[in-house]
Formats: structure tokens, C-alpha cells, sequence
């Protein structure tokens, strides 16, 4: 997630827009319709059903795009990969293992991909296709049924009682994350916590946090030491009425440790309208929380109507939509007082988008480039972007551009894909990661020049799949 | 002489009004599990009840499941839990020993009927046998819980992990990669079974999953030899084991729900070919459902040609669904042996859906359409049918009625009865010689206490071919228990 306490990331995500420009820019440009506001890549004619990602392959800092096509009709499954830049190096890799996580990359001028499907790690090598790396069923109680988590360079391999952690493909060590256990008449249902990256690089939060025995939470820990990671439960007092729902962790008030704000639904004779309430535990310099939430009050939103949270030493900054015919956008401010706490009455920013894409709410995004992220909502007429500002009442409803849905009116599913959905992914998590394994949804991106580009794949009768971006 | 003749007036009103009942029974806690057996020999059943101390009144919620009633606590705890025992006695329930279970998780107990009545206690770790003599339960064996499930924390059970068979009592312990299986009555002989292809539910979908969820089975008599079988079943088909034999398996890919219904021992399969279209709330009410039931021929193969191939009114549910929990949709009616067929419409409209929206909870309006099976194998509706039923329904935990749950033969002419629980009574209405006899229902009426009941349900307590109605109330760590013979 980037915001304005991010600056680095937030330099990262500029750096990677413009080598996507780039990439872009180079990839096809005869092809083009209009050299300046049209471009066009063609996909390999073949490609049946094909599921995009940006990544960087090669490590040049520059985004590369590489497609899965896995067709219910196709014979074999297939990886394309298109480093930055080079179009004419378009690469196949056919691979049996499926459904699997894939990862390729680019090494030493050849392409190369793992893949890992229930407990078996493949690996591709241009002269023998695919093959068995290693089969963790044979040593392993591995879990099945979930996919392995990436974090950086490490990637975390789900097993009965938590995760194996291998780098380069070396097991390192085991990080444990016992899963508590639903039985019921039919089925068994496992919930693990699944490792989260935080702002701070050595140190992980899971995702979700687990009801512990009645009127406590379970939150997980791992806290990088040298090579490997350590592993901590906290148990925390909550109240015996509520149970989590969303939660973020961050600096609130600017002591250097990471304090935890929690947004917990009524757990009983639950009304759709009853107000989500929020606690904060405040960090207590030790890697871990107060036992006790410093403070709790109910906010303004419901269980459906919810979206990101953002935290800082200003304060704590909720971002949803409330109304039930007309969509009416709210960002509610909670800034400390005098005496040191959080004001439980915000500053309430409103303003009302008719027929507004309410899963929309983007805060990642800095189109002015004034160094901190604007806001992104999508309605009809398309994508607005309202400046951020200074003060309690971080945007205005006046101080905004709004970027036209282009060729054709209508909504469009539209995603900044390159960053992390709400506050559940992290800039570390971001990039690189599985989690972004997704069918390329109409993007905007910005290039060098400042503009900003909307991508879409898009396909005509039978023809092939067409990478189409229009400059906005 | 006035006070006394006031009294036995006032009783014989009261048995008039209300049927002739004990008084109801107060429990101590909130049950996690409530099982019966006749524990000494007076052909009557004893209620063993597993129960939880807890002050907290909403975060708990109970079901019917398999004859008993299941508690369900929203995580996993640390109060604490007993074990009681009630003699179902002349005067009623009389309180027998008590188990203190202490703080532990408990994963559930199980009775099983035998010269020596035989509980079973699994109290995560291990599991404790006991037997009743001298009017209490004496420990026998105890067993260290094998794999993984006894070091991880438990949020709920309702798993039938206990199940008496010819070839002896077995121990089933879900694993991550398959079942444990222990032969309680073979010095807990131990055999391992990989769960099968079809028990996968989960797919990848993405990093962000947390949750695996494995089909687990049900113990079922594919082939009637009067021994059990495992049997996994899932939309993408169904496998099944015998219980001693792990090496043999047998298969079946494809859709549809599996039962005797023509009741020669061999399972057959129902599926539901189509639907009528429903485009708006009113048509819910209309909709038919078109079933198919091939005969088995062989273990979880079945004939190409249908039993029955018809339209029946109603929806007839065929397939799990993942937020709302569903009834099976065959039950016998007029225990002939042949499986009858219940489809379900509903009555909805804005308002109600509004309501459920805002409430949480509401009593929502079902048709219930019965109809028996023919000697032919086809299904003839009641006449009668569709019946008016209503149904509390929470939001936290959508749970359509088990129909064994809502019917029994309170009457005793070998046809099921209907039961509906309403705010202070439950209206019973009788089925006989294949009609809905609307005009003849009854009321049980319910006292102050027990009104808007938890959990009713139908029960042959004192084995006299005629089931009892047990109505349960919870409260603030207690449990209301009552339970009534009654007839129009």
C-alpha cells in the first residue's frame, strides 16, 4: 500500500509505471492506430483465455508482461512471457501441472519458471520442459487444497501446522502457523493465518485474526532474525460481543512502533445496519500489542459498507460508501485530541456519486505527482481522481479530474492492477507475488509525460487478443 | 376440601390443556451435545447430555443432527464443560451423575446401546471409554488421539466420529491428507485412508485463501450387507470404502445424491435433471423440480433405466449449497422402506426479504410438498400437499428444517406427522392413509417459558410406537428440556 508515509514505495510504483510506459511504447508501436494516443499489442493468435500480469521478469526495474492461457478446451496450458522492451521475444512455455501458481523468470538471458501445485514444486528448463523439483508430499504433511505465499525473495510453502520457508528453492526453516479447525457434519475447514508484509520489511502480520477462546483475539507474528523468521501469538482482550472483520496495522501516533486498529461487527442479533465498531491497540515497542484496545467506539459504516482504512500520526481515516439507492461517498477523519486520544466524532468528508462502482475506492495512486496518493473513484462517466490535501477533510469533491471510460461508455472493471487491493496487500507483497496472478483488468497507467494510459485486453469476433491502451 | 378439589380441577384443566406432561426439565449450562439411550434396561430413553457453563447469551446457536441436538460456540473455549445424565423415570427426568470435564476442548461423546451401554468421550487428545454399571459410568480404555487434530484448536464438532458396526465400534479421526480409522472393539487397531479425489472442495483461488475445506463422509450401507460403508460425496461424484477393507474402493463421477430408495439394500442415485424457471418472487411458489432416480445395480453403479423419471412439485434439493445449509430431501413417510420425497417452495416477497435484511432473523413461509413412493417407484403427491410451514430463519447460520426434524409419528398410525413450532405452541398436524388431514391439527401448548422454543423435535422415548415431542429453550446458562406425549 502506498501513502504518503511510504515516499519509497511510493518512488518505486513512478519508477515501474514509467518502465510500463516503456515497455509498452516499444512493444508494438507501428501497429498502432494513432502513435500518440493509441497503442496496440497483439497476443499470439492461439491464446484462448488468456490471464495477464505485469511483473518484472529480469530485474531491470522495468515491468514485463507474461500471460497464462489455461482454456477448459485448450490441450496444453500455456505461458507466454514479453520482457520490457524486446517484443520479438516472445516466449512459450507449455506446462502440465494445473491449476498451479506460476512464477517465471528471466535469468541469464533465458527464460525459466517454478510452478507449485498441491505439494509439488516443478520446474521449467528450456531443454527438458517441465519437470519434478521437489515432491513435498513424500517428506512433508503438506496442506492441500492452498497455494504457497511469496514475500520477497522467500516463499512460504503451506504445510499442516504452518509454512516451510524456502529460498532459491532450499528449505530454510519451518514458521509455524497452527490453523484452527471448523468440523462439521460434512466438511472439515482449516483456517490458516496467511502471512501478510508489512511497511516494515522484517516483519510479517497474518491475515486473518482468529477469535480466540471467548472474549480474545489470536493475532500471528514473524519477525525476520538474520535469515529466518520467529514466530509469536499474542492474545488480546476483545469484547465478547464483537468478532474482527478487517484490521490494519501502521504507525498511529508516531512513537516508531506499530500500533493495530481493528474493525469488529456485532457478533450477535446482527442487524445489516449495525455500526462496525472500532478498537485500537497501540504497539508496545516490543513487536507486539498492548493487551488491552486503548480505545474503543463505534464508527459510522456497517459490515457492508466497508472499505480501506488509512493510519498515520494525523490520524485515522476510513473510506466507504453509505446509502442504499443513491451512493454516497464518505471519508471519515479521526484526529487526536488534547488529551491524547482518538476523537471518536470525525471530521466527515461527503459527497454523493450516483451510480458509483462501490468495490472501487483506490488510495494507491498519484496522478499530480505531488507526492502523495490521490483518491480514485469510478462511476459511469469513469474513473475520478481527487487531489489529496492537507487538513482534516483529505479531498474535495471539486478538486478532482475525472478520466473518461474510452472507446465506449459504460463501466469497465477497472483496476491500478501494479499495487495491492485495499490495505490486505503490501508494497512488499505487491509486486512479484502470486497475488497478483489475475486476468489483467482494465488499467490505467501513467508513462514519463505524466498522462495516463487505460489498458484493456480485448478481442475482436475471432480475432487474436489485442492489448489495446488509450492515452486519457 | 374446597383447596383440594380446586387443585385436582385446576391439574385436570391443565392435562386438558396442555397434555399430560412432567415438569419441564431445567439443565444446568447450554448442551453441546445431546444424545439418548436406554442405560438400564427399562426400555425407556435416558438423555446423556454434554454441556457447556456459559453466561453469554447469542453467540451460542444449536441444530438438530442425527436424533440429537449439536451446540455450536462461535470459537473455540475455555468454559467450562460437564457431562450430565438424566433416568428418564415415572416422575420424569431425574438428575443421575455428573462428569466434570474441566476447561479442555471436547470434541463430542457418543452413546452406543449394548449389554453394558457404552459412552465414548473425546476430549481432544484422547479419547475415554466408559460403560454404565451400578447406576453410574465407569472408565474402561483410554486412547491418544492420532494425527494432527489433537494439537490444533477446535471452533466446533458435530462430526459423527463414533460408529458401531457389525465388524466393531470405529474411531474416525479427520487428518490433513485423510482419515484415521481405530477399531475400538480390535485393541484400537489402526488403519489409514487418504481421502479420495472427490473430497477436495477447495480450489486455488489465488493467495489470498485461507481456508481448505475436505468433504468428510458419511457411514452408509451401499451394498446391504448390514455393514457401513465410507461414503464421500461431492459435486463432482461420489466414493465409498468398506469400513476394514482401506485397499478397496469404488467410484462413481458424476452429479446426484445417493440413498436406498427402492429398499433393496443397493444405493441408488436421485438426481434432479431440471428446474422450472423462476423470474420472479412469484414464481418461487410454482417451481418443479424433475427427478430421476437410477437403481443401483453394484457398488455405486447404477441402471440406465430410471426408477422414476417425473416431475414433482416443488424444489428438490440436490446439491450442497455453501452459505445456507440444506436438508436432505427424502424421508419415509410411512416407513414402508421406500424413501418419500419432500420438495420445498417458498413464499417470499420484498417485505420479507427487507426484514431478514434488517432483523437478522424472520419466520419465513415454506410449501412443503410431500409425495410417497408407488410400488412402481414413481411419486404420488399427498393429497393435501402443499403444506404450510413456517421457519425461523437466522441470518448468522442460514439452515433450512431437516425434515426428519419437523416430522414423527406422534399419533402412532404409522404415518410421519408434521410439527410447526409457533410463538407459545407447536401446531401438529397428522398425515394418514396418504393425506394431509389439515382440519385435524392440534396444538401443544407451550408454557411462558419454553415460548419461541430453540429446538423441537420428534423422539419415541418410552418405545411405545408413538414419537414424543422434546422442545428445548436455552437461557442464560441453562437449558430448558421438556417433553410431551401428545395427541389430539
Amino acid at each position: 500500500m502506498i501513502s504518503a508515509n511510504h515516499p519509497a514505495a511510493a518512488a518505486r510504483m513512478v519508477t515501474l509505471l514509467t518502465g510500463l510506459f516503456l515497455v509498452l511504447l516499444t512493444a508494438q508501436p507501428a501497429a498502432a492506430v494513432d502513435a500518440v494516443s493509441e497503442r496496440t499489442i497483439t497476443l499470439q493468435a492461439e491464446i484462448l483465455d488468456p490471464h495477464a500480469t505485469w511483473q518484472d521478469l529480469d530485474g531491470d526495474g522495468q515491468l514485463d508482461l507474461w500471460v497464462v492461457d489455461h482454456h477448459r478446451r485448450a490441450e496444453k496450458n500455456r505461458l507466454w512471457a514479453m520482457l520490457a522492451g524486446q517484443p520479438d521475444r516472445l516466449h512459450e512455455l507449455r506446462f502440465e501441472p494445473f491449476p498451479a501458481q506460476i512464477f517465471p523468470r528471466w535469468i541469464d538471458g533465458r527464460l525459466t519458471a517454478a510452478a507449485y501445485h498441491h505439494g509439488v514444486l516443478w520446474s521449467y528448463q528450456r531443454e527438458n520442459g517441465w519437470q519434478v523439483g521437489h515432491d513435498f508430499n513424500q517428506t512433508d504433511m503438506v496442506r492441500p487444497g492452498i497455494g504457497l505465499v511469496a514475500l520477497g525473495g522467500d516463499w512460504l510453502l503451506p504445510t499442516g501446522n504452518g509454512y516451510l520457508v524456502l529460498n532459491n528453492g532450499c528449505v530454510r526453516h519451518e514458521l509455524e502457523a497452527p490453523p484452527t479447525v471448523d468440523i462439521s457434519q460434512k466438511t472439515m475447514t482449516l483456517t490458516y493465518p496467511v502471512p501478510q508484509a508489512t511497511a516494515d520489511a522484517d516483519r510479517l502480520t497474518a491475515r486473518p485474526i482468529a477469535l480466540a477462546q471467548s472474549g480474545e483475539i489470536r493475532t500471528w507474528n514473524a519477525v525476520k532474525a538474520g535469515t529466518s523468521w520467529r514466530t509469536d501469538h499474542q492474545h488480546l482482550l476483545f469484547p465478547n460481543d464483537l468478532k474482527p472483520m478487517r484490521h490494519k496495522v501502521g504507525d498511529l501516533n508516531g512513537d516508531g512502533a506499530v500500533d493495530l486498529v481493528i474493525l469488529a461487527m456485532p457478533s450477535k442479533k446482527m442487524s445489516l445496519f449495525g455500526e462496525l465498531s472500532i478498537l485500537i491497540y497501540l504497539g508496545d515497542g516490543e513487536g507486539g500489542w498492548e493487551r488491552n484496545a486503548s480505545q474503543q467506539f463505534k464508527s459510522k459504516q456497517n459490515f457492508w459498507q466497508t472499505g480501506p482504512i488509512e493510519m498515520d500520526r494525523d490520524g485515522l481515516r476510513l473510506y466507504y460508501y453509505k446509502g442504499i439507492l443513491r451512493s454516497i461517498f464518505r471519508a471519515d477523519t479521526y484526529r487526536w485530541n488534547e488529551a491524547g486520544y482518538i476523537e471518536p466524532k470525525p471530521v466527515v468528508t461527503r459527497f454523493t456519486l450516483p451510480d458509483a462502482d462501490r468495490s472501487f475506492i483506490k488510495l494507491d495512486y498519484d496522478l499530480n505527482k505531488d507526492g502523495r496518493p490521490d483518491l480514485l473513484l469510478q462511476d459511469e462517466e469513469g474513473v475520478h481522481v481527487f487531489f489529496r490535501q492537507s487538513g482534516a477533510k483529505p479531498f474535495n469533491k471539486d478538486q478532482r479530474r475525472t478520466l473518461a471510460n474510452q472507446p465506449s461508455r459504460g463501466r469497465v472493471d477497472v483496476g491500478v492492477t501494479i499495487e495491492a487491493e485495499f490495505e490486505e496487500r503490501s508494497a512488499a507483497g505487491g509486486l512479484g507475488s502470486p497475488l497478483s496472478i489475475t486476468r489483467l483488468k482494465p488499467a490505467y497507467m501513467g508513462d514519463s509525460a505524466g498522462d495516463l494510459w487505460l489498458w484493456r485486453l480485448q478481442r475482436s469476433e475471432q480475432g487474436p487478443w489485442l492489448l489495446k491502451g488509450y492515452r486519457q | 376440601m374446597h383447596r383440594a378439589f380446586l387443585r385436582s380441577s385446576l391439574v385436570v384443566c391443565l392435562a386438558l390443556a396442555g397434555g399430560l406432561h412432567a415438569d419441564p426439565l431445567r439443565l444446568e449450562g447450554l448442551p453441546l451435545q445431546i444424545e439418548w439411550l436406554d442405560l438400564n434396561g427399562d426400555q425407556r430413553l435416558d438423555l446423556v447430555a454434554l454441556m457447556i457453563r456459559t453466561q453469554v447469551e447469542g453467540t451460542f446457536d444449536t441444530s438438530y443432527e442425527a436424533g440429537g441436538i449439536r451446540g455450536f460456540y462461535q470459537e473455540e473455549t475455555s468454559k467450562e464443560k460437564f457431562l450430565a445424565t438424566y433416568l428418564n423415570t415415572d416422575n420424569g427426568f431425574q438428575a443421575g451423575e455428573k462428569i466434570e470435564l474441566g476447561k479442555e476442548t471436547v470434541l463430542g461423546i457418543a452413546v452406543e446401546a449394548r449389554a453394558q451401554p457404552r459412552l465414548v468421550l473425546w476430549r481432544q487428545k484422547i479419547l475415554q471409554l466408559y460403560h454404565w454399571e451400578n447406576a453410574s459410568w465407569q472408565k474402561d480404555t483410554e486412547q491418544a488421539t492420532p494425527g494432527f487434530l489433537a494439537e490444533q484448536l477446535i471452533a466446533g464438532s458435530s462430526f459423527d466420529f463414533w460408529h458401531p458396526t457389525p465388524r466393531g465400534s470405529f474411531w474416525i479421526v479427520p487428518d490433513l491428507n485423510g482419515l484415521h480409522l481405530l477399531n475400538a472393539d480390535n485393541n484400537f487397531h489402526h488403519d489409514f485412508l487418504e481421502y479420495p479425489g472427490v473430497s477436495r472442495r477447495s480450489r486455488l483461488q489465488g493467495g489470498n485463501q485461507h481456508h481448505v475445506k475436505i468433504a468428510l463422509p458419511r457411514f452408509a450401507d451401499i451394498n446391504g450387507d448390514d455393514v457401513p460403508e465410507l461414503l464421500f460425496e461431492s459435486e463432482q461424484g461420489a466414493a465409498a470404502f468398506p469400513i476394514d477393507d482401506t485397499a478397496t474402493v469404488w467410484t462413481y463421477v458424476g452429479d446426484g445424491k445417493f440413498a436406498d430408495f427402492n429398499n433393496d439394500g443397493l444405493i441408488d442415485k436421485l438426481e434432479v435433471i431440471e428446474e422450472t424457471d423462476v423470474d420472479g418472487l412469484k414464481d418461487l411458489k410454482k417451481v418443479q423440480s424433475r427427478v430421476q432416480i437410477k437403481p443401483g445395480t453394484d457398488h455405486l453403479q447404477f441402471g440406465d433405466e430410471p426408477i422414476a423419471d417425473q416431475w414433482t412439485p416443488g424444489w428438490v434439493i440436490s446439491q450442497d449449497d455453501e452459505g445456507i445449509i440444506l436438508p436432505e430431501p427424502f424421508i419415509d413417510l410411512n416407513h414402508d422402506g421406500r424413501l418419500d420425497m419432500a420438495g420445498i417452495a417458498m413464499r417470499l416477497n420484498f417485505w420479507q426479504l427487507a426484514k431478514v435484511a434488517t432483523l437478522g432473523r424472520i419466520r419465513i413461509k415454506f410449501l412443503l410438498h410431500l409425495s410417497t413412493q408407488q410400488e412402481d417407484g414413481s411419486f404420488r403427491e399427498l393429497s393435501g400437499s402443499p403444506f404450510e410451514f413456517s421457519w425461523r430463519i437466522n441470518i448468522r447460520k442460514l439452515r433450512l428444517p431437516d425434515f426428519a426434524q419437523v416430522t414423527g409419528d406422534l399419533d402412532g398410525n404409522g404415518w410421519t406427522d408434521l410439527m410447526v413450532p409457533k410463538k407459545d405452541h407447536i401446531a401438529v398436524t397428522p398425515i394418514h392413509n396418504g393425506a394431509i388431514d389439515l382440519a385435524r391439527t392440534w396444538k401443544v401448548k407451550l408454557p411462558k417459558n419454553m415460548h419461541e422454543p430453540d429446538q423441537i423435535f420428534a423422539r419415541d422415548l418410552d418405545n411405545d410406537q408413538r414419537d414424543d415431542i422434546v422442545v428445548l429453550k436455552l437461557g442464560r446458562n441453562h437449558t430448558i428440556l421438556n417433553t410431551w406425549e401428545h395427541q389430539p
